[in-house]
């Protein structure tokens, strides 16, 4: 039966190849459009805040770097339990892909919160349940590049960093609660799925456009990632072979 | 342009939080974006080149 669902045909590396390779352009051409609309409607359509000012302009860029850190862990260790359960290779490629855009998010993340946090906060920094949580995040991504890249054989490699990234996903939802679980400075969610937005319509409107633009630019980013590690894994397979030589063509 | 926005940020000025805020998020995803275009490249010359061609090695 899974075998006639068009999805799986995706897990071979060349059919994924092809399919990244079509898709990425138009993935950066999203990126560029919803962030340039996001940042419109953030710095000239949305009102100034009437406790914080002009500052918590920071958040259209804060909080979806903020999703899409946890966004990032969790379907980097969803990639590598599939890639160890079914011993996918394309999986495992994936993973690996994920892990530097994720990082980035993070630091992304810590350091716009904490540029929010000097005026707001009157600190630049502190030990609360959030940002820590945050920055062991940050150290989980580091340590599986660190972890993948230590280690010479590919497939060694790929099990010891799944099995790290599988470990630390227990770290998400201690992040995404943390503000619940302890009194922390940082403040709760302002958006809910369950519950109206605390925050004006076009406020929330330039938040959702530079989410989904963020999201464009992982997609973007992690295809032309796993392409590259499709390239260096699979360069002895025909079909990497015949990419070569239409590449050198196009080139001649 | 840096060092005006560190003195405005010295001087607790609101807009230069934002907009550092900002330029910091720019420059993190232009880096990243740019690795991975890197890391491409390299695997596609790595298949052009070659070391990479076992039948061409003759």
């Amino acid at each position: 039966m899974f075998k006639s669902l068009p999805l799986f045909t995706f897990a071979a590396p060349s059919k994924f190849y092809n399919l990244a390779s079509a898709l990425t352009p138009w993935l950066y051409f999203l990126f560029f459009s919803l962030a340039l609309s996001s940042l419109y409607i953030g710095f000239l359509v949305a009102p100034t805040d009437a406790t914080q000012g002009d500052v918590y302009r920071i958040i259209f860029t804060h909080v979806p770097a903020a999703w899409m850190s946890m966004v990032l862990y969790i379907s980097m260790a969803f990639w590598s339990a599939i890639g160890l359960a079914f011993n996918a290779r394309l999986a495992h490629m994936v993973s690996r892909a994920i892990a530097p855009t994720g990082a980035i998010f993070t630091l992304i993340a810590l350091l716009t919160g904490s540029i929010w946090g000097k005026p707001t906060w009157g600190t630049w920094w502190v030990w609360d349940a959030r940002l820590t949580s945050e920055l062991i995040l940050l150290f989980l991504y580091l340590g599986y590049i660190a972890l993948a890249a230590s280690i010479d054989d590919v497939k060694r490699g790929d099990k010891a960093s799944a099995l790290l990234s599988i470990v630390g996903v227990i770290n998400v939802p201690i992040i995404y609660f943390s503000v619940k679980w302890w009194n922390t400075l940082h403040q709760g969610a302002t958006i809910s799925m369950i519950a109206a937005p605390k925050m004006a319509s076009t406020m929330l409107m330039s938040m959702s456009l530079m989410t989904f633009a963020f999201w464009a630019y992982a997609f973007a980013v992690v295809f032309t990632r796993t392409r590259a590690i499709i390239l260096e894994r699979e360069k002895n397979m025909g079909w990497v072979q015949f990419l070569g030589t239409k590449i050198k063509r196009t080139k001649i | 342009m840096i060092l005006n926005i560190i003195e405005l940020i010295n001087m607790n000025n609101s807009d230069a939080f934002v907009y550092s805020a900002y330029l910091i998020s720019g420059f993190l995803l232009a880096i990243n974006t740019y690795l991975a275009f890197k890391k491409r490249r390299a695997a596609q010359k790595e298949i052009l080149t070659p070391t990479g061609w076992p039948h061409d090695k003759t």
